[in-house]
């Protein structure tokens, strides 16, 4: 593994004018700061208007930003020699309407400084891999958006770029559409493929990445793996334990009364609930189980919890609207 | 200049290729095919092309139906009045025999009909009885050239022997068919009034459709016939159908080109790729160019090979107008993509481009309706001197002195011009010291030739002063006095040996100054106009041998000692010598070449200049006048004055275009004077002294020294208020404008090769002002403005962030 990191990002900032006279100020990207090595399979998670967009944009050098730095493959982000080695699938792609998939790819190829064999080549092949084979001589403008999202998927692979940047990939798609997309992506993984992801569907990033960030109001909130990311966010969470107990609901809230925090929910017939009780330690751990064995509950199941990815997210992101407010 | 700096750094880093890199236009290339492609796939396209396609197969059928016809025409009858009077003679007994035949066969009605006209009184205004009375007697002719009784012998007892005649004859009129029967008819009337009727060459031209007839027979040659082809109707197709439909649908189908390449979705996976902002927007604005060049190379080639099958037009000139027109579409096409690419909104860009469009429209029609009466009309197309006062007349008719104390010209008499009149003369009549003038009209062929009376201006400083007061108060220097008329179709008047001498349809004249009486007016009028006196003997007395006649184009020139008049006449030089009382023929040489062409004729004593146009400037002796020799140096364009300078074989040239040039008949060479109104000038006369009035730039009117190459002086006439409106407010705004229609001068140069266009179709009087086609200037004055907005353009791209 080179020791260049594909994407090196340095308290990059990108502000915006706005008001009449241009006056006023808005900071699209307050100083982030992001690294992504070679071959690792990346996810940007924010909400709509958190600037991963913006992000992306300068990266590909569609802006510019206006403080800190940034680098793709050792290379200023932005630069021709940099565009070279990157693919990029954009979000909403727009393929021209007399495009048959042949006949764009051809074009992107040659935007590319492709020549016709390696286009013809490389289009054969990604026309397979992305499964459009058979019907590539039709006109892209009758395709399904999963399938345009799959030729831009091909566009973008054309050239065989060192990284690729997908912007909401399988955003408007229907199950289907978005288990095929995953598909490609994780054949992309084993091939190696540096892949830089922008979703704010969290179940994918979860399904595909190896890291993640998360970005709320311009700033980077967290990076690292997912499984590190919740870990380090558990620990800002108050921790609790999940209780199935075989005992109607008041039972099991006349025992805990007084001493422990908890929401229990009656499940079935209401002969037995779950409840939700907020243990921060381990002694409190036992005197709970003390508490419900010595008023003779039986107690069915009992897990820790663990905070999902989803509820990591929300946290960091209601932590920055907090934040930001 | 920092900023300056920081632009080019800009322009250089997005424009710069990079060196070490091959393929390095591929991706430009490849959006321009892009875009040929996406034209091809446009269904709007093919919808046009269909449309094309329709217009070329309507217009495929028509061309020319080319038959054998000996019929009469009107244009046929030289001297209507001469036939006509002829003709009731012969049927009176009058005449010889074949005359007195052709008469006595003629209808009742219409010897009749020749009868009252012959006994009208001359000029009684009632145009509508002389054109009826002429049509029945080309009706009549017409009639006469079917009747297979009409040759005998007794009648035309030569004719059997004439080569044109003797086969028919000898066939037996009898035997002959309809069409031999007409030609030999028309040549028996040919020979009784040859003096009357033109020759015929049997070659009829009618415009046809799929080989069908429409109208009568075309009353122009089919080289008069092509041009009016080139000139309008290419035009009107050119203007109306490519510069105007076809380029407001372009405008309209490209208007969302640049908008919808900047969609996100579109915009920012091109902006991804290693490609430059600049080079792609203006890959995708020249590919945006390629919709409307299919459509008008389409049209153009289908009209091109159409006008050569159907009219034997092959003129390139179509094919080179088809990246001429492309370039009126560009034009709009650049504000369509400034304002797509700040608005991003196709409707926008439409819009935008229309209020353009119709700017463009609103001050060039401004422009174009002012400049005739600021820059045209008022010009000088005849300076002269006399009597110590310099004389000019414009092309609106107005006739000038110049006034020394206001230092402005003045009306000289009072104007009694009717628009578009164009003065003949003045002319100084050192004995009797008067100056004569008349007037010619002109009509859609040019020159019609005047008619009307000679004006009388008495100068003689016996004059009452009184008079002359009156006159100054009333606006103009002089009262003019209505003298005999001129004879019919005057067209040239010259000085000839202290009178004048005057060239007309019907031959030359000189005047008697002697005869000269001064009509006295009637004090009733007809109309509002009044009606002079008819002098009881004219005082112009032809000098032309009996029979002579002249045919337009014709110009005359008489040598210093005025003993010869060089005549260029339809093709022909011709050389008349003065005999006792009147000229003879001495020789006539024909020109090669067009016969129609205009051209203008000077001779010294020993030398001679024959200037045709587009022909190069032929020098002659006068002794040897076919042995023409070309003055190679010299330009091809229309001439429009030429004159012997007094001395040395030197003549000077003032051509259509403003250039004054001076040609040395001996040593052939041609020298262009670089003096105050070069290239401007619209008329120029050689002074008593030896000097040369050279009157230029609408205003002006210098006098050239040019054996020193000096400029003596310059009168420069106060602008007018129009003159200054137009100067100061119109033409500025004018310039700084955007021209696209300007172009149209492109486009009639290239389909014509010529610089200056004939405001009428076929004219044949050199002095009229043509319009100066500058063809050039149009093209680089809008390429800078593409190139300023496209800079715009590019620049906003390149620093916007999408």
């Amino acid at each position: 593994m080179s020791a260049v990191p594909v994407i090196d990002v340095n308290g990059l900032q990108k502000s915006y004018s706005e008001g009449l006279f241009g006056t006023k100020q808005f900071k699209a990207l307050k100083g982030v700061t992001l690294r992504v090595e070679r071959g690792e399979v990346f996810g940007l998670l924010g909400p709509n208007g958190a600037g991963k967009t913006t992000l992306i944009k300068v990266l590909l050098g569609i802006i510019r930003g206006t403080g800190g730095t940034a680098q793709l493959l050792g290379l200023p982000a932005g630069s021709r020699a940099a565009r070279c080695r990157v693919g990029y699938l954009p979000e909403n792609l727009m393929v021209p309407r007399h495009h048959t998939a042949v006949g764009a790819l051809k074009f992107f190829g040659r935007l590319s400084r492709l020549d016709e064999a390696t286009i013809n080549r490389r289009s054969a092949e990604l026309l397979e891999l992305v499964g459009l084979k058979g019907r590539e001589k039709e006109l892209a403008r009758k395709y399904s958006k999963g399938m345009r999202q799959r030729l831009g998927l091909a566009q973008a692979l054309l050239h065989d770029p060192d990284l690729l940047i997908l912007d909401e990939p399988t955003d408007g798609l229907d199950p289907l559409g978005r288990s095929q997309i995953r598909q490609i992506l994780s054949h992309l993984r084993e091939q190696g493929k540096t892949i830089f992801l922008n979703s704010h569907i969290l179940q994918e990033v979860e399904l595909i990445c190896d890291r993640v960030a998360i970005m709320a109001k311009g700033q980077l909130r967290g990076a690292g793996r997912i499984q590190e990311l919740i870990s380090q966010f558990s620990q800002s969470m108050e921790a609790r334990i999940r209780l199935e107990i075989n005992a109607r609901q008041a039972s099991v809230e006349a025992a805990l009364a007084n001493e422990f925090k908890a929401v229990v929910i009656p499940l079935a017939d209401g002969s037995y609930c779950r409840a939700e009780v907020i243990t921060p330690d381990q002694a409190s751990i036992d005197r709970c189980i003390d508490r419900l064995r010595s008023h003779n509950l039986s107690i069915i199941r009992l897990d820790p919890h663990r905070p999902t990815l989803e509820q990591v997210f929300l946290s960091v992101v209601d932590d920055g609207v907090n934040a930001a407010t | 200049m920092r900023l300056l700096k920081k632009l080019a750094r800009i322009v250089f880093r997005t424009t710069c290729f990079e060196p070490n890199r091959r393929n390095n236009m591929k991706p430009y290339i490849a959006i321009l095919i892009d875009s040929f492609n996406e034209a091809v796939a446009s269904r709007m396209l093919w919808i046009l092309f269909a449309a094309w396609t329709l217009i070329l197969v309507g217009i495929a059928p028509f061309g020319y139906v080319e038959e054998k016809t000996f019929e009469f025409r009107q244009q046929d009858l030289k001297d209507v009045n001469g036939f006509l009077k002829q003709l009731e003679a012969a049927r009176g007994g009058k005449g010889n025999a074949s005359q007195q035949r052709v008469a006595s066969m003629l209808p009742e009605e219409t010897a009749e009909a020749i009868k009252t006209y012959n006994s009208r009184k001359e000029d009684d205004g009632n145009r509508t009885a002389r054109r009826e009375t002429y049509r029945k007697v080309t009706d009549s002719l017409n009639e006469l050239l079917k009747k297979k009784e009409l040759y005998t012998e007794e009648a035309w007892p030569t004719a059997s022997k004439r080569s044109n005649m003797k086969d028919l004859i000898s066939q037996g009129t009898e035997t002959l068919n309809e069409a031999e029967t007409q030609e030999l008819n028309r040549r028996l009337l040919e020979s009784s009034f040859s003096s009357f009727i033109q020759p015929a060459n049997g070659d009829g031209l009618w415009l046809g459709y799929a080989g069908f007839k429409l109208f009568d027979q075309l009353p122009v040659t089919r080289r008069q016939a092509n041009q009016f082809v080139e000139i309008f109707a290419f035009s009107v197709i050119i203007k109306i159908g490519l510069g105007i439909i076809a380029i407001f649908v372009a405008v309209i189908i490209t208007s969302s080109l640049i908008p919808d390449m900047l969609q996100a979705g579109s915009l920012h996976l091109l902006l991804s790729k290693p490609i430059s902002r600049v080079l792609l927007f203006l890959s995708k604005f020249f590919g945006g160019s390629i919709f409307i060049l299919l459509n008008i190379t389409y049209l153009l080639v289908g009209l091109y090979f159409i006008a050569g099958w159907r009219f034997g037009i092959w003129n390139e000139g179509l094919l080179a107008i088809i990246p001429v027109i492309t370039f009126v579409f560009i034009i709009f096409f650049s504000v369509s993509a400034l304002a797509g690419i700040i608005w991003k909104n196709a409707i926008v860009s439409v819009v935008l481009t229309i209020i353009f469009w119709f700017m463009c429209l609103v001050v060039g029609g401004i422009r174009g309706g002012f400049q005739p009466w600021a820059e045209v009309l008022p010009q000088s197309i005849s300076v002269s001197e006399g009597n110590g006062e310099l004389f000019s007349s414009t092309e609106i008719g107005q006739f000038r002195v110049w006034n020394n104390e206001t230092k402005d010209w003045e009306e000289a008499v009072s104007s009694n011009f009717d628009p578009g009149q164009k003065l003949l003369g003045p002319i100084w009549l050192e004995e009797s010291k008067q100056l004569v003038f008349t007037k010619a009209g002109r009509g859609g062929m040019g020159l019609r030739g005047g008619g009307g009376a000679l004006s009388i201006i008495d100068l003689d400083d016996n004059v009452d002063q009184a008079e002359k007061d009156k006159a100054k108060n009333r606006g103009y220097r002089w009262d003019s006095e209505n003298g005999p008329d001129v004879p019919d179709g005057t067209r040239q008047v010259l000085p000839w040996k202290g009178t004048m001498l005057v060239l007309a349809e019907s031959g030359i004249f000189r005047l008697d100054p002697k005869k000269l009486e001064i009509a006295e007016s009637v004090p009733t009028s007809i109309l509002g106009f009044s009606i002079p006196k008819v002098a009881a003997v004219s005082p112009f007395e032809k000098v032309t041998p009996a029979g002579w006649s002249s045919e337009r184009p014709d110009f005359m020139s008489v040598t210093p000692d005025g003993n010869q008049v060089w005549l260029y006449r339809r093709g022909e030089l011709e050389q008349l010598v003065w005999g006792e009382k009147s000229f003879e023929s001495k020789q006539t040489v024909k020109l090669e070449g067009e016969k129609n062409a205009i051209g203008l004729v000077a001779v010294s004593a020993t030398k001679g200049i024959v200037i045709r146009e587009n022909e190069l400037p032929k020098a002659f002796d006068l002794d040897k006048a076919d042995a023409l020799q070309e003055v190679a140096g010299a330009k091809i364009e229309a001439p429009r004055q030429l004159w012997y300078l007094g001395e040395a074989e030197q003549f000077v040239v003032v051509y259509q275009d403003g250039e004054v040039g001076f040609i040395d008949a001996a040593t052939l060479k041609y020298t262009k004077p670089n003096l105050t109104g070069q290239g401007n000038a619209t008329a120029a006369s050689v002074t008593k002294d030896g000097n040369l009035w050279v009157a230029h730039s609408v205003r002006s009117t210098s006098k050239w020294d040019w054996k020193k190459s000096t400029v003596l002086e310059t009168k420069v006439a106060p602008r007018t208020t129009l003159q200054w409106f137009y100067d100061f407010i119109i033409n500025p705004i004018y310039i700084v404008n955007p021209k696209p229609r300007a172009l149209d001068q492109t486009t009639a140069y290239l389909l014509q090769g010529k610089n200056t266009l004939g405001i009428s179709l076929d004219t044949t009087d050199v002095e009229q002002s043509r319009d100066k086609i500058d063809p050039w200037t149009p093209l680089w004055t809008n390429a800078i403005f593409v190139a300023v907005i496209l800079s715009i353009s590019c620049i906003y791209f390149v620093r916007q962030e999408f």
